[in-house]
């Protein structure tokens, strides 16, 4: 009884550590996690996964605003697209079959894992370079202050940018809340392409302020299944506990490593996510089985 | 630096404040409540339930777990506070703009809001059946 416990707050530990790295709730590691080594119904482990995605996001968030890396104007803006996304996903859920969606986003996160790691080396040399200051505000980005400024612990100063395309940023975060209503993710590799692909904002700024979205994200969700009484709270106590702690942990670290890392270790996990995606699309809309561990 | 700009940054660093504080409170309250329920859980040697269940019946029902010490009330009451902080958080930065007339960002901030509200209402129609 006491290592079942014990399990489970390790596993948590890890998926909040490593969550925290990269901008994300740490679910794609809870879920088949509680489903695979846990042998927890998949419902079940999805309303965990989301609880403990609000602790993540909450521990690592509170880190990231008091190193004022977050940008908490532009995480408010574009929450109006996670949580319109989530809510739309929800619905959508209900009406429609998960399998399409499933290899939707497969496709879209193999697309942005590729975007990534081409754009590996780039980071750097765009701070270096000062382009992330010099690229114009565009209207609407200038009108709601979208700008912002970080202290940057591995290149030693400060980092000045601005944003741009917020409204094209807004549609692909609002991708984000869908998946985050239907698969029980934050959805937070989703945010953080949104915000450094698409906005060019920098990826230390992006992965504090995704952290900063996901909490309000996974709060529409989460409440939909506690309502619905799916939530087990003897599972959610020891998960939300690990993820909190590995979470502060990882969101300390993070300020301390080259951007370089963290976009290597963000495209492993999304070819990872990627694949698990497909896979579960694959399974229950075609009854095709490939290896995957969901 | 500007006026225009100095005034952003001081404005700025009052909100992160703010924020960094409800997050704490939430985080911190959470953190109370699963850890007495977790110790009540060792006492008393529950093993962990596989399936979800109704947990309380009524307010009344609750309230008789919670001053009866049953692991399952705190384990609740920590689960409600965790799902609250982030809704708090948007509750709050609404009031946090309006202080500093930032009114672009109150409007943003209560659209949120709504839009969390709509989805209680979704939520409690399309009832959904898990585990």
């Amino acid at each position: 009884m006491l290592t079942e416990f014990l399990f489970l707050f390790l596993v948590a530990i890890f998926a909040g550590f490593f969550g925290a790295l990269v901008g994300i709730g740490g679910g794609v590691i809870i879920v088949p996690a509680l489903t695979l080594l846990f042998h927890l119904p998949i419902h079940m482990a999805i309303a965990a996964s989301i609880v403990s995605v609000i602790a993540t996001s909450i521990a690592g968030a509170r880190s990231y605003v008091d190193q004022q890396i977050t940008n908490v104007r532009l995480g408010m803006f574009l929450e109006i697209s996670t949580t319109g996304g989530a809510l739309i996903g929800a619905l959508i859920g209900v009406l429609m079959h998960g399998y399409v969606l499933s290899l939707i986003f497969g496709a879209l996160i193999f697309y942005m894992a590729i975007m990534s790691y081409r754009s590996r080396n780039k980071e750097e040399k765009m701070i270096d370079s000062g382009a992330y200051d010099a690229i114009r505000l565009d209207g609407i980005a200038k009108k709601l202050q979208l700008e912002g400024t970080y202290h940057d612990e591995a290149l030693g100063r400060d980092v000045r940018y601005n944003a741009t395309k917020p409204i094209e940023g807004s549609v692909v975060a609002s991708l984000a809340g869908v998946g985050s209503g239907l698969l029980g993710i934050g959805g937070g590799v989703i945010k953080v392409a949104a915000m450094n692909t698409m906005m060019s904002i920098p990826m230390k700024a992006s992965v504090a302020t995704s952290k900063f979205m996901i909490g309000v994200t996974a709060a529409t969700s989460a409440v939909v299944y506690f309502i619905a009484g799916g939530i087990n709270v003897y599972v959610v106590a020891p998960v939300a506990l690990g993820t909190m702690l590995g979470a502060t942990g990882g969101s300390i670290v993070m300020n301390k490593l080259h951007s370089k890392v963290i976009k290597m270790i963000f495209f492993i996990l999304m070819i990872y996510l990627g694949y698990e995606m497909i896979a579960k699309g694959l399974s229950t809309g075609y009854n095709i089985k490939i290896p995957g561990l969901m | 630096m500007e006026i225009e700009e100095k005034r952003l940054k001081a404005e700025t660093q009052d909100i992160n404040k703010i924020v960094s504080i409800i997050l704490a409170t939430g985080m911190y309250t959470t953190i109370f409540f699963y850890l007495v329920g977790l110790i009540l859980v060792f006492m008393k040697g529950t093993p962990i339930p596989r399936l979800s269940q109704q947990y309380f019946h009524s307010f009344g029902d609750f309230f008789a777990a919670l001053f009866g010490l049953h692991a399952r009330a705190f384990l609740y009451l920590g689960t409600i506070f965790l799902i609250l902080t982030p809704v708090s958080r948007v509750i709050i930065s609404i009031f946090a703009f309006k202080r500093e007339k930032d009114y672009k960002y109150v409007g943003v901030t209560a659209i949120v809001f709504l839009i969390i509200l709509i989805s209680v209402i979704v939520g409690s129609v399309f009832k959904i059946n898990v585990g």
